[in-house]
């Protein structure tokens, strides 16, 4: 079959595009999980759409094509022209623009609206084709039907941008923010392409993990799962292992990491009567399952449970464990640490011990999650306890090995 | 409800422009070809030209003067089912209100009201966000927002005066340029430039620590409101070298995922280099998150940067060495 840019299916593109953009370090040969014919279609298809952004280079393992940008100078996400990537038969967009040019001048029975598009396009189209592609986009939204003496009528549905009751300039500004800010964000950039609104260089975003688009496809049926109060299957495989595990639960919330860039969602396990986070990026497929009549309960359970948590672990059993840190921080000059502590210490209490001298504490169902903030810190901490005593011993083997690490004269 | 749907597909939307133009005066063939490749991907216009040509989408026709639309888009548009409820959504949102003012929120909320959202903010915990985001219901904040984005648009400039983090306190004309939003510190910053002995000096404002801004009408004919992104401040590089240890290399290819960065395997050390890219600006940031992952991660240059690392854990022994 010849090479198309277009896809049919979201999914399969999905993994190649994280591994070209989140790793980069791959050639053709570690592709495995599919023919290499496959790696060079997506490869080429990858160039096309993000053409700017594709880098190469050879070594001893071959060619490597991976994806390289400072999601810092972007205007817009490359990453949305996936979604806008659908393949499609010439029927489809033959019907799209005669159906929408055909209802210019007003609604249209069926009947009219066939003959319109065959006059138009000179195309001979059953009533029936027609009436497919007009329905589905009904449900799309871009027609509307009313029924009139057993006869359906399609017309043009109103609501348009212009026709919002806001200052259209404003409203642009607001979807060229939001398309990168907010949860699926390529639905705002096709707002902007339909309205030929350029892209803008208004804003700029740090942190910005453009990533996350990739797994819309899987978060739009879980929140519609949460939505609906129905419990959930999904199978899942994580970098770390090969085999492909399938999870069963009540979807409750999603968590968002907006420090290392991973989103999960809080599944209620029944089995095991436990919530456990699961990465987002790691899920392939959800199906919907029943509703859960008890979802209200277990989300109030859920936000009390959270309290005690510093990401996305509940610990073993959830039982409490405490961690202190005593800091030294020169109060006079390094005021910004104490207000770091106050801006990430996620509900730890700060106690100012002496000059200089201050104690972080913190009750938690698992300390060992917060050790990567708690190494920030390096340099200052002047002695670390837990209830969870190899936590600690953990931080002070790290800090000996790191010292080794840069030479013992560190 | 589709997400993904070739109504969004970029080649849609190139054919309708394609439409549109062919609507008021025939094009030639190089000028739909150039319509098409603009704004599509790399190998776009290659295969739509001839599916138009051809008639296998026959939405032209071929007259002598050139090719002439025979289906016209409707002149607006109308928004998807999806469209509406994403925009549904983003009503629910505290920083709609730097965009919208509270009667518009109210009205759009009103006609949109067939239409469920997308998503609910409850939907969503953002459990390591900073917790003194910027105040997005303020007065002052809300009009203080408006005002830089209004003099971005119009390239004009304000008086400001702003009191830094570290309280000192600068005020002048400035020039803003952009906005720039940290997910992280839910925080917006400006970059602006002042004119300073015929030079222009960049300078970053929170926009939380603005105490007062007004407008000025002038304009500078010179205005870089172009900026270019990668020009924005100086830029430095940073390769560490990762272990498999503890999931270190995917722990951090997507901690670190936002910078520019290029990664390779050594086969003979079993390891990853990976080189980071980042703004100047933003280094003593990169320091402590490079910190966080403890002896997974080694910083093997520059020696600048090396030397910042050992500095603190030099500072580090000598405080265990203290209590112990």
């Amino acid at each position: 079959m010849a090479f198309t840019e277009l896809i049919k299916n979201f999914g399969k593109t999905r993994d190649y595009m994280r591994d070209f953009y989140i790793y980069g370090f791959k050639a053709r040969g570690d592709f495995t999980a599919k023919s290499a014919r496959t790696y060079d279609n997506e490869k080429r298809r990858i160039e096309s759409w993000l053409a700017p952004y594709v880098r190469w280079e050879n070594d001893r393992q071959g060619k490597r094509v991976y994806v390289s940008l400072d999601a810092s100078c972007i205007g817009s996400n490359p990453l949305y022209n996936a979604w806008k990537a659908k393949s499609f038969t010439d029927n489809d967009i033959t019907l799209h623009f005669a159906i929408l040019s055909a209802l210019r001048e007003g609604q249209k029975n069926i009947a009219d609206l066939t003959d319109a598009v065959c006059e138009l396009t000179g195309t001979v189209f059953e009533v029936q084709t027609v009436r497919l592609k007009a329905n589905e986009y009904v449900r799309e939204g871009l027609l509307c039907k009313k029924t009139a003496k057993k006869a359906d009528y399609y017309a043009l549905s109103p609501i348009t941008l212009p026709s919002l009751p806001v200052e259209s300039d404003r409203l642009w500004d607001a979807i060229r923010f939001f398309q990168e800010v907010s949860p699926f964000g390529f639905v705002g950039s096709t707002i902007l392409d339909a309205g030929q609104v350029d892209q803008s260089e208004l804003f700029g975003f740090k942190h910005h993990y453009i990533v996350h688009t990739l797994e819309d496809g899987v978060l739009f049926d879980l929140l519609r799962a949460m939505q609906e109060r129905q419990r959930v299957s999904f199978a899942q495989q994580s970098t770390r292992y090969a085999r492909e595990m399938v999870q069963q639960g009540v979807p409750l919330q999603v968590y968002v990491s907006v420090q290392s860039g991973r989103r999960y969602v809080c599944l209620y396990t029944e089995r095991n009567k436990r919530f456990q986070n699961y990465r987002l990026d790691y899920i392939k497929k959800v199906d919907l399952l029943e509703e859960y009549p008890g979802y209200d309960d277990l989300r109030a359970k859920l936000d009390g449970a959270k309290k005690r948590c510093w990401g996305v672990s509940f610990g073993a059993s959830e039982r409490n464990q405490e961690l202190r840190m005593k800091l030294y921080i020169d109060e006079e000059k390094e005021a910004y640490v104490l207000d770091r502590l106050r801006r990430e210490g996620r509900g730890g209490v700060t106690e100012h011990l002496e000059q200089n001298i201050f104690l972080y504490s913190v009750t938690l169902y698992d300390v060992t999650e917060m050790m990567a903030w708690v190494k920030t810190f390096t340099g200052r901490i002047l002695s670390l306890e837990s209830s969870a005593q190899e936590v600690a011993d953990f931080f002070y083997r790290d800090m000996d090995r790191m010292s080794a690490m840069y030479g013992g004269d560190a | 409800m589709e997400l993904f749907s070739e109504i969004y597909s970029l080649y849609f939307r190139a054919v309708e422009r394609v439409l549109r133009r062919a609507n008021e005066w025939p094009l030639t063939g190089a000028e739909i070809q150039r319509i098409l490749s603009e704004g599509t991907f790399s190998e776009s216009a290659i295969t739509m030209f001839p599916k138009l040509q051809s008639g296998a989408w026959p939405l032209l026709h071929q007259a002598e003067s050139g090719y002439m639309a025979v289906c016209v888009p409707p002149e607006k548009t109308p928004l998807t089912m999806l469209q509406r409820a994403w925009i549904k959504s983003l009503l629910n949102d505290p920083r709609i209100s730097l965009f919208l003012d509270d009667d518009e929120i109210e009205k759009l909320r009103l006609s949109l009201s067939d239409t469920p959202p997308l998503y609910r903010q409850e939907d969503f915990y953002a459990f390591d966000k900073a917790t003194d985001s910027d105040d997005y219901e303020s007065p002052e904040y809300r009009r203080c927002f408006h005002l830089f984005l209004q003099t971005i648009h119009q390239k004009t400039a304000l008086s400001v005066q702003y009191e830094g983090g570290k309280g000192n306190r600068v005020s002048g004309v400035f020039w803003p340029y952009r906005l720039e939003y940290s997910a992280k510190d839910d925080k917006f910053r400006a970059h602006c430039y002042r004119k300073v002995g015929g030079r222009r000096m960049q300078y970053i404002l929170n926009l939380g620590r603005v105490t007062l801004a007004e407008a000025i009408n002038i304009t500078d004919s010179g205005n870089p409101s172009r900026v270019n992104r990668s020009t924005m401040g100086r830029f430095r590089e940073v390769v560490i070298e990762i272990t498999k240890e503890r999931n270190a290399l995917e722990r951090c290819m997507v901690h670190f995922a936002h910078f520019e960065k290029r990664t390779e395997y050594n086969e003979i050390t079993d390891k990853y280099t990976c080189t980071i890219r980042y703004n100047v600006m933003d280094e003593t940031e990169v320091i402590i998150r490079v910190l966080s992952f403890g002896p997974t991660i080694k910083v093997i240059a520059p020696n600048q940067f090396i030397n910042e690392i050992k500095g603190r854990i030099r500072k580090q022994s000598e405080l265990i060495s203290l209590v112990f």
